[in-house]
C-alpha cells in the first residue's frame, strides 16, 4: 500500500509533471538567486544569512532536478529543516525591537520570503513549481520596493525581466510538448522527398525575438503614465469623505463680496513693542545675528548655534566656514544677505529615503521688519516637550501646531533622514510630521510646528519621520466658497501675528497685490493668482553680491525694479502682498526635495537646495504652502522624478557635456565636482549603447558593401539570366540551395516532375530539356563564350513562359 | 538546448483551457488561466508602483504588460506567416493508412518581422473528416498532433493516418497550434488545403476477397445470351470442372455418362459439371434493411464488392441496385461526389465506398412512403438477383485481437425480382427480411473467411 507523501508547501493542486528542461531550471535558479541577493542587500541582512539562503537555493535546485521523477520524502525533510531555520530567523528578527528599541517589520518579512524561496527550491520538480518559484522571486522584488529605489534594484529588475523572457521561452517549449495532451507528442516526420531547402534568413532568430521583451518594456516604461499623485488623491479622498463645504457658513451669513470694504492693512503695520524684541539691528556682516531675546526664548536654538559656532569642524576654508554658519543659524532670515557660498555649494547636507518627492521644512518666520524675518519669541517659546520612551517614536502630532485640522488633506509618508553635515538642532521634516523616531534625549515642538532636538544635528545623525503630507486637489480648493466678512475678520483676528507688515511697506505694493489677486474667489484662489503672477512675470536670479547695496526696501526693489531675485525675494514679496490683502501668511525656510541618486536610490539634499517659500492660512485646512518661484510646485505636489525620453536625453546630454544639466534653480554647475558613481555608470551605460549601435551599424554597412560589390563585379548578364531561371523554377517548387550545381538543380527538377505527375499536379514535361539546354549554354557563356548569350535569353524566356503557364494553371 | 525542453517526457498535462475564442478566417485564440493571471499581475504591479512611487515597479509592470502583449501577438504572427499544401492518395483500401504529405512554407509576407520571428514549436494535426448520411461530416478521431521544431523556408511532413474504414474522407485543413515564444496565449489556425475550390479527398474502397464460386450452381443461369444486353464478353464454354455425379435426365449427353459409377450403382449416372450455365447475376443491396451494426453492414458491402468483381471476372458485370434507389435524395447526397465514370466495376467500387446503412429516421417522409424499385430492378427475369439479409441472432466469436465478441451474420439469398420490386422501402423495413418468403438462401456468412470459402 503506497503511502501518500506530504509536502511542506502547498504546491499547485493540478498535476505537475516532472520537468526535464535543464535550461528552464537554470534560468529559474538564476532568478531566485538574483532576487535573494538583491533583497538581502537592500534590506539589512547578515552576510551569513544571505549565504545560507543562496546555499538553500543552489542545493535545492540541484537536488530537485536530480530526483524530479522520484517522490522523495528526504527532500521534503530537507526543506522542512530549512524552513524551520528560516522561521527561527524570522522570529529572531521580530524580537529585535526588544534589543534595539526599533520595530522593523520589513526586514523579517523579506528574510522569511527569501528563505522560503530557498527552501521551495527543493520542491521544484515540475513546471508549475518552477513558475511558482519565479513568482516568489517577484514577491521579493516587490517587498523591497519601498526601500529600494537605487540603480541596484533597477538592474535587478532589468535582469529579472530578461531572465523572465528566457524562462517563458523554455516554459513555452515545455508546454508545447505537454499541454492538453494525453500522451507524449512525437516530432513530425519529415518526408523523404522533403524539400529541406531554405534560405538562412528564413529561420528567424529566437534571441532577437526574446530581446523584444526588454526592448519594448524599456520603451513602454519611458512613456508609461505615472499615477503616484492620483493614488495619493484617491487615498486622501477615501479617508476624508466628509464634504468640506459643510464647514462653511450658510449664504445668509455671507454678505455680497462687492460691498465689502477693502482690507485695511495699516492696522497691522509693525508696532514698536513688537519690533523691540525682533532682530532688526542686523550688523552689516550678516553673519551672527542672534538676539538675546531669541536666545532667551529658545534655549535649544541657542545651544545649537553656540555649538555650531564653537565646534564647526570645517574651519580650513573661510567659505566653508561661512556655509556651516549659515546652515546652523536658524533664528532669523536676512533677505538682503545672500549666502553666495551656500547657494552655489554642492555640499551634501542630508540623504533621505522616501517614496515621495516633497519639500523639506525646517523653520518658520512670521515677523518681518523690512529686511529680516524672525519668529515671534513668545511663540517659539511655547514648546511642547517630548521625552523618549523605549521602542516608541515621539508622537509629535500631540502638539497643537502639528495636529491636522479637520479637512487637512494628508497622506502618510515615512521618511528616513541621514544627516551628512553639521546642522542646527532643527529637524528637517516633511510637513506635517506626526511621529519622529530619533535617538535623542528629547525633542521640542514650538507653535510654528518646528521640531527641535536637544542638540544640534551632527554628521551621521539618523532619524525617521512619519508625516501627513498634504495632497491638495487644486480644482476643489479653488471652488471652496469664500468666507463671509465676519468669518474673515474672525480669522484675521486670530491670526493677527501673521498679518504683520513692516513700516516700510508701501501702498504701491498693496495696490499691486490687490490688482493681481482681485476680489473674487477664496483666499486660496487669490493667493494662487499672486503666485502664478510671480511665476510668469518674474525671473529667478541668484544675486551677484553677497549683501545688497540698497537694503532699505528689498521687497519694493524686487517687485518694481529688479523683477528678478532669489527664493527669499519671491517668498517675502508673496507673503507680504498676501498679508496686505488680509490673508494670513508666513515665510517658511527649508530645502527643495533634492535629487534622487539613481545608484543609491537616496534623495540627496545639498546646500544648494536651501529654499524659502510661504504658507497661507485657510481655516479647517491649516497652513497651505505656496512656492511662488518660477519652478516652484507648491501647493501642488512636487513632480516625481521619472524616467522618460526627455530625462534620458538630458542624462545623455549631461554625460556628453560632462556636467549635470538638470541643475535646479539653486544649483549651478561646478566643473570641478568629483566624478560620482552615477556618472561612471552613465558613462558605462552610454558607452555600451554606443558600442552596440556602432556594432550594428558596422554589420549593416559591411553587408551593404558586400552586396553592392557582388552586384557590381560578379553579376554579369548571364548570371542575371541564371538567377531569373532559378526564380522562375520556384514557381514549380524547385528551390535551388546555395551549394547546388547545375546538375543538382536538374535533378531537383526531375524529382519534382515525377512527384507532381504522381500526385496529378500540372507541369510542363519540356521544362527539363529546356533547363538542360539552358545550363549547358550558361556554362559556356559563363566561361567566356559570349556568343551564346542570345540563346540563353531565348531559353530563359521559354522557361519563364512554361513556369508562368503552370502558375496560371 | 531548446530541444531538451520536455522532450520524451512521459508525464503529460491535460489541463483544460480557460476559453476558446473563434476569431474567424480559421483562427482561434485559446487562453489559459495563466494569461489572465499575467494580466492581473501587470495591473496589480502598476497600482503597486503607484503606491510605492517606485520607478522600478513601473518597469516591472511594463515588462508584464509587454510580455502579455507579445505573448498574444507573436504566435498569431507566426501562424499568419505560414501556408500549406498537401499531397495524398485519391484512393486507398479499407484498413490501409493514407500517407498524407503536408508542406508548410513560410510566406515571409511580414517583412522584417518574418525575418526576426522564427517559426518554431508548432503543433500540427490534420483535420480529416468522414462524410456520413446522418450529418454532413463525421469527425474522425484525428491523428495525434505532431511537433514541428523549426521550419526554414519549406518543409514537407508525412502524416500517416490511422487505418481508415470505408468511406470518403475530406482533408478540411491542417490545424497549427502555437504559443511560441512566450507560452502565454495559444493561437490555432486551420489552414485550408483546397485545390480548385475543392477539398482534397480520399476514397476508401472496400476490399475484394477472391471467391471460389462454388455457390454459383445454386443461382441457376441462362442458357441463352439473348436479352442480356449488358454482357459484352460471354463465357460460352461449359466448365470442365466436375463437381460430382447425378442421375441421368432426358437430354443429357451420353458422353457425360460416368460408366464406372453407373456400374457400381446400377443406374445411369452422369457427370455433374461445376457450372452448367452462365454465371450471370445482379446485386441488390437494401440500405434500409435492419442492419444490426456497422460491422454487419461492412460485411455485406465487402461481399457485394467481391461478388461484383467475381461477376466481372467471369465476363458478366453484375448490375447493382440499391434501396433506396440511387436517384433518391438520401442516397444521392451520399453519391454527390461520385466520379463521372461509365458503369463498370470501378463505378461499383465507388458506389460501394459511399453507401451507408440508412435508418427510417434518416429518410425524408416522401421517401419512406414511396419507393419505386421496379424501374431500378429492370432486367431479364431469368437473371438471378443476389441480395443480402441481415440476421439478428448474434454469435459469440473469439479472436486474438478483440477477444470474445458478438457478430451478426448475413444471409446471401437469391431473391425474386418481382417480389422485391413490389415491396416499398417502408415495408422493407417493417417486413424484414425483405422478400424473405421468395428468397433462396445460398449461404450464411459470419466473416471475411466465409466469403472466401463461398
Amino acid at each position: 500500500m503506497s503511502k501518500k507523501k506530504k509536502t511542506i508547501f502547498a504546491p499547485p493542486k493540478r498535476h505537475d509533471p516532472p520537468e526535464d528542461s535543464v535550461a528552464l531550471r537554470v534560468v529559474v535558479f538564476a532568478m531566485s538567486v538574483l532576487c535573494i541577493l538583491a533583497s538581502c542587500v537592500l534590506v539589512d541582512t547578515a552576510p551569513m544569512v544571505t549565504v545560507f539562503y543562496v546555499f538553500l537555493a543552489i542545493s535545492g535546485s540541484y537536488l530537485s532536478y536530480l530526483y524530479r521523477h522520484d517522490n522523495n520524502l528526504w527532500l521534503t525533510r530537507f526543506a522542512v529543516v530549512g524552513s524551520l531555520v528560516v522561521a527561527g530567523n524570522f522570529f529572531f528578527d521580530l524580537m529585535a525591537p526588544f534589543r534595539t528599541g526599533h520595530f522593523e517589520l520589513l526586514a523579517p518579512v523579506v528574510h522569511q520570503v527569501a528563505g522560503t524561496l530557498g527552501c521551495y527550491s527543493f520542491e521544484m520538480k515540475g513546471r508549475y513549481a518552477l513558475n511558482f518559484s519565479s513568482a516568489i522571486a517577484l514577491i521579493l522584488l516587490c517587498l523591497v520596493a519601498d526601500v529600494g529605489r537605487s540603480l541596484l534594484l533597477g538592474v535587478c529588475v532589468i535582469l529579472y525581466v530578461c531572465l523572465g523572457a528566457v524562462q517563458l521561452y523554455y516554459d513555452c517549449l515545455s508546454r508545447t510538448n505537454q499541454t492538453w495532451l494525453t500522451k507524449p507528442i512525437l516530432r513530425a516526420q519529415t518526408s523523404s522527398r522533403a524539400q529541406t531547402l531554405y534560405s538562412r534568413h528564413a529561420g528567424g532568430n529566437v534571441v532577437l525575438t526574446l530581446f523584444l521583451v526588454p526592448l519594448l518594456t524599456g520603451l513602454l516604461f519611458l512613456v508609461l503614465p505615472r499615477f503616484n499623485g492620483i493614488w495619493d488623491l484617491t487615498e486622501e479622498a477615501i479617508r476624508n469623505n466628509t464634504p468640506p463645504e459643510l464647514n462653511y457658513s450658510s449664504d445668509q451669513m455671507r454678505p455680497d463680496i462687492s460691498k465689502r470694504k477693502p482690507y485695511d492693512y495699516e492696522k497691522h503695520r509693525t508696532q514698536p513693542s513688537k519690533s523691540e524684541g525682533a532682530p532688526g539691528d542686523v550688523n552689516a556682516q550678516g553673519q551672527k545675528r542672534v538676539t538675546a531675546t531669541t536666545a532667551a526664548a529658545n534655549p535649544a536654538a541657542t545651544t545649537a548655534v553656540n555649538a555650531s559656532t564653537s565646534g564647526a569642524p570645517s574651519a580650513s576654508a573661510t567659505a566653508q566656514h561661512s556655509r556651516s554658519e549659515q546652515l546652523k543659524d536658524d533664528s532669523h532670515l536676512d533677505i538682503a544677505y545672500h549666502a553666495k557660498g551656500a547657494q552655489s555649494s554642492n555640499i551634501l547636507l542630508m540623504k533621505i529615503v522616501a517614496k515621495r518627492t516633497f519639500y523639506v521644512r525646517s523653520l518658520c518666520y512670521d515677523y518681518f521688519d523690512g529686511r529680516v524675518w524672525s519668529a515671534d519669541a513668545s511663540r517659539v517659546n511655547e514648546t511642547k516637550e517630548f521625552l523618549p520612551t523605549q521602542g516608541s517614536p515621539y508622537v509629535v502630532s500631540q502638539a497643537q501646531s502639528l495636529s491636522p485640522l479637520k479637512f487637512f488633506p494628508g497622506v502618510d509618508l515615512t521618511q528616513e533622514y541621514r544627516i551628512e553635515e553639521n546642522l542646527s538642532a532643527v529637524l528637517p521634516v516633511a510637513y506635517m510630521p506626526q511621529e519622529v523616531t530619533y535617538d535623542g534625549e528629547k525633542i521640542n515642538v514650538d507653535s510654528y510646528g518646528v521640531i527641535r532636538a536637544s542638540h544640534s544635528l551632527t554628521k551621521g545623525t539618523h532619524y525617521k519621520v512619519k508625516s501627513k503630507v498634504p495632497v491638495y486637489n487644486l480644482d476643489y480648493m479653488r471652488q471652496i466658497p469664500r468666507m463671509s466678512a465676519f468669518e474673515e475678520d474672525s480669522v484675521r483676528y486670530a491670526q493677527s501675528s501673521n498679518l504683520q507688515l513692516p513700516t516700510n511697506f508701501s501702498s504701491a505694493l498693496s495696490n499691486k497685490a490687490r490688482t493681481i489677486m482681485g476680489d473674487t474667489g477664496n483666499w486660496f484662489t487669490q493667493a494662487e493668482r499672486l503666485s502664478d503672477y510671480f511665476k510668469t512675470h518674474y525671473k529667478y536670479k541668484i544675486h551677484d553680491n553677497e549683501l545688497d547695496s540698497d537694503a532699505t526696501d528689498p521687497v519694493g526693489r524686487f517687485v518694481f525694479k529688479a523683477q528678478a531675485g532669489d527664493c527669499q525675494d519671491f517668498a517675502t514679496a508673496f507673503t507680504l502682498m498676501c498679508r496686505s490683502s488680509g490673508i494670513p501668511a508666513r515665510l517658511v525656510r527649508g530645502y527643495l526635495p533634492g535629487k534622487l541618486n539613481d545608484i543609491t536610490g537616496l534623495r540627496e539634499v545639498r546646500a544648494s537646495d536651501m529654499h524659502g517659500w510661504s504658507e497661507i492660512y485657510l481655516p479647517d485646512y491649516g497652513w497651505i504652502p505656496f512656492d511662488s518661484t518660477p519652478n516652484g510646485s507648491l501647493p501642488a505636489q512636487a513632480a516625481e522624478e521619472r524616467y522618460s525620453f526627455s530625462t534620458i536625453a538630458k542624462k545623455i546630454e549631461s554625460v556628453a557635456k560632462g556636467h549635470d544639466v538638470e541643475q535646479n534653480q539653486h544649483s549651478t554647475a561646478t566643473p570641478d565636482q568629483e566624478i560620482s558613481w552615477r556618472q561612471i555608470m552613465e558613462y558605462i551605460f552610454g558607452g555600451g549603447i554606443l558600442l552596440v549601435i556602432t556594432w550594428l551599424l558596422i554589420i549593416a554597412i559591411k553587408e551593404m558593401i558586400r552586396k553592392s560589390k557582388a552586384d557590381a563585379n560578379l553579376i554579369t548578364a548571364e548570371v542575371k539570366l541564371f538567377r531569373k531561371v532559378v526564380k522562375d523554377l520556384k514557381a514549380v517548387n524547385v528551390i535551388r540551395s546555395p551549394a547546388d550545381t547545375g546538375d543538382d538543380l536538374r535533378e531537383r527538377l526531375r524529382a519534382t516532375i515525377i512527384e507532381r505527375q504522381k500526385v496529378g499536379l500540372p507541369i510542363d514535361l519540356q521544362l527539363e530539356s529546356k533547363l538542360e539546354r539552358f545550363l549547358e549554354a550558361y556554362a559556356a557563356a559563363y566561361f567566356g563564350n559570349k556568343d551564346r548569350l542570345e540563346e540563353l535569353q531565348i531559353l530563359q524566356k521559354e522557361i519563364s513562359d512554361m513556369t508562368k503557364n503552370r502558375r496560371r494553371n | 538546448m531548446s530541444g531538451s525542453a520536455g522532450s520524451n517526457n512521459p508525464a503529460i498535462d491535460s489541463a483544460k483551457p480557460l476559453c476558446t475564442i473563434p476569431v474567424g478566417f480559421g483562427y482561434k485564440l485559446i487562453l489559459e488561466s495563466r494569461f489572465l493571471k499575467f494580466n492581473l499581475l501587470s495591473i496589480w504591479l502598476y497600482i503597486f508602483a503607484g503606491y510605492t512611487a517606485n520607478e522600478w515597479m513601473y518597469l516591472l509592470s511594463s515588462a508584464f504588460f509587454v510580455a502579455s502583449l507579445l505573448g498574444l501577438i507573436l504566435p498569431f504572427l507566426q501562424l499568419w506567416d505560414v501556408e500549406a499544401i498537401c499531397s495524398m492518395p485519391d484512393e486507398v483500401l479499407v484498413s490501409e493508412c493514407a500517407d498524407v504529405k503536408i508542406a508548410l512554407r513560410r510566406t515571409m509576407q511580414l517583412g522584417m518581422i518574418s525575418a526576426i520571428l522564427p517559426l518554431q514549436s508548432v503543433r500540427m494535426s490534420i483535420q480529416l473528416l468522414r462524410r456520413s448520411v446522418s450529418k454532413d461530416h463525421e469527425h474522425v478521431v484525428p491523428p495525434d498532433p505532431v511537433l514541428i521544431d523549426h521550419i526554414y523556408g519549406e518543409f514537407w511532413f508525412e502524416f500517416p493516418t490511422h487505418a481508415l474504414r470505408r468511406g470518403v474522407y475530406y482533408l478540411k485543413g491542417v490545424e497549427l497550434l502555437s504559443s511560441f515564444p512566450l507560452g502565454l496565449a495559444w493561437w490555432s489556425r486551420t489552414v485550408s488545403l483546397k485545390k480548385d475550390d475543392a477539398e482534397p479527398k480520399i476514397t476508401v474502397l472496400p476490399l475484394v476477397i477472391p471467391i471460389s464460386g462454388n455457390f454459383l450452381f445454386k443461382i441457376g443461369g441462362v442458357n441463352s445470351l439473348m436479352g442480356i444486353s449488358s454482357v459484352s464478353s460471354v463465357v460460352t464454354t461449359q466448365s470442365t470442372s466436375v463437381r460430382g455425379v447425378r442421375e441421368f435426365k432426358n437430354g443429357d449427353s451420353l458422353r457425360h455418362i460416368h460408366w464406372a459409377s453407373t456400374a457400381r450403382v446400377g443406374k445411369l449416372l452422369v457427370r455433374e459439371f461445376e457450372s452448367e450455365v452462365l454465371p450471370v447475376f445482379d446485386l441488390f443491396l437494401d440500405l434500409t434493411a435492419n442492419w444490426r451494426d456497422q460491422e454487419q453492414f461492412e460485411l455485406a458491402v465487402l461481399l457485394f464488392h467481391s461478388l461484383a468483381h467475381l461477376g466481372y471476372g467471369m465476363g458478366s458485370l453484375p448490375q447493382l441496385t440499391l434501396n433506396p434507389a440511387l436517384e433518391s435524395a438520401t442516397v444521392a447526397s451520399l453519391m454527390s461526389d461520385l466520379p463521372q465514370i461509365p458503369t463498370s466495376v470501378g463505378w461499383i467500387s465507388q458506389v460501394l465506398a459511399r453507401v451507408e446503412p440508412i435508418t427510417l429516421s434518416d429518410l425524408p417522409r416522401e421517401e419512406r412512403q414511396e419507393s419505386d424499385l421496379s424501374t431500378a430492378l429492370v432486367g431479364p427475369a431469368e437473371r438471378p438477383l443476389l441480395c443480402i439479409q441481415p440476421l439478428h441472432e448474434g454469435l459469440i466469436k473469439s479472436s486474438s485481437k478483440r477477444g470474445d465478441h458478438i457478430v451478426y451474420p448475413i444471409k446471401l439469398c437469391v431473391a425474386d425480382r418481382a417480389s422485391i420490386s413490389d415491396v416499398s422501402s417502408t415495408s422493407a423495413l417493417e417486413n424484414r427480411p425483405s422478400g424473405s418468403s421468395e428468397a433462396t438462401v445460398i449461404a450464411v456468412l459470419h466473416s471475411e473467411n466465409d466469403i472466401e470459402a463461398l
